[in-house]
């Protein structure tokens, strides 16, 4: 659908709009299940804050959160996020050619609305860009990715806060609301080499964590994640099929 | 000559964090046009992410260092199931299936206590 820049006279306001529904709900769900998971471990309320805006991205935030509570260095820290985040930059590859009017590279511009990205509006930008016109897109990718990022941070502080004004009984179970909303994200991606991925780190990651915290996550994810790889046939992938 | 600051410190990890973050960001604008991101090495690529955040998560719900350890381990099996019948009966949608598991465990907990 090819639509004027007329036909979209406030792109800003239209990106808010579009963000204010499941999007926004979304998130504001899942960051209060990582407030309540932080609150629980221990970390102060502003860390939790920051984190979800320097990190911005589900599974690298529970990464840095598990890594903090298992107490994993600097080193286990900075390859378990660079690992965890990976699947950032095909997204930022895919999606920013998406909303250039120009080709080549604007590294403020594209640098922000990387930082900006997350799985929601990367999916949202995949499917909706037709129907916005080119000349406003990023400026209403821009606003979209900042109201679901509000959404979020909302949500990261009534999960942090709200807790313990919760029946004790059901306190725990909102502890589950992360952890399984990222493995049904990760459920999504249709790949077999994903699906053996996961299973095979789901199964060996966390047994080889029980030797070692910081070697064992890094070399489960490198060796499970190969094995992965290679049994789904990714290695007999042709280029650009 | 020590650091004037604690490597173990959450600041420092988090600006560790950060930095990795950013740097998995910039990558993707630095190739952004050039690279077709559909090859085998983005593949591999997304496998360890994958593994490794998948192996944090089941670690995360079935092996916990919070208070969802005081639920019982069956409960959160339970719960996880309901979650993936949701998640696989009704069209693959996030929310009700994460709300799904979530509200099981909670009903489950209640009872438990009554």
């Amino acid at each position: 659908m090819n639509e004027d820049i007329t036909d979209m006279p406030r792109p800003g306001w239209a990106g808010f709009k579009a963000a204010c529904g499941l999007p926004a709900l979304g998130l504001f769900s899942a960051l209060a299940g990582f407030g309540a998971l932080t609150e629980s471990g221990g970390m102060e309320f502003w860390m939790m804050m920051a984190s979800v805006v320097l990190i911005w991205s589900m599974p690298a935030l529970m990464t840095f959160s598990e890594v903090m509570v298992n107490s994993g260095g600097i080193s286990a820290m900075f390859i378990a996020v660079a690992f965890a985040n990976v699947r950032n930059i095909p997204m930022v590859v895919t999606a920013l050619p998406m909303v250039r009017t120009v080709p080549g590279i604007r590294w403020l511009a594209d640098l922000t609305l990387a930082q900006l990205m997350s799985p929601t509006t990367w999916i949202h930008i995949l499917v909706t860009s037709s129907t916005v016109p080119l000349a406003g897109r990023r400026w209403y990718f821009t606003v979209f990715s900042i109201t679901v990022l509000s959404a979020a941070l909302a949500g990261g502080a009534a999960g942090y806060f709200g807790v313990n004004q919760l029946p004790a009984e059901v306190r725990p179970a909102l502890l589950l609301l992360t952890p399984l909303y990222l493995t049904l994200i990760m459920l999504s991606v249709r790949k077999l080499t994903g699906y053996l991925s996961l299973a095979l780190g789901a199964i060996f990651v966390p047994m080889l964590m029980t030797w070692s915290v910081e070697w064992g996550l890094a070399a489960g994810g490198l060796i499970t994640g190969t094995a992965g790889f290679l049994l789904g046939g990714g290695h007999r992938q042709k280029v650009g099929g | 000559m020590s650091l004037p600051f604690s490597l173990t410190d959450p600041w420092v990890l988090l600006t560790a964090a950060f930095a990795a973050a950013f740097l998995t960001r910039a990558a993707g604008v630095a190739i952004s046009g050039r690279v077709m991101p559909d090859t085998p090495l983005f593949e591999w690529f997304a496998c360890v992410g994958q593994a490794l955040v998948g192996g944090l998560m089941v670690r995360a719900i079935f092996l916990p260092t919070n208070p969802l350890a005081e639920t019982l381990l069956v409960d959160r099996i339970a719960a996880v199931g309901v979650a993936f019948l949701v998640f696989f009966l009704f069209g693959r949608r996030l929310l009700p299936s994460t709300l799904a598991g979530v509200l099981t465990l909670a009903m489950i907990s209640v009872w438990r206590s009554m």
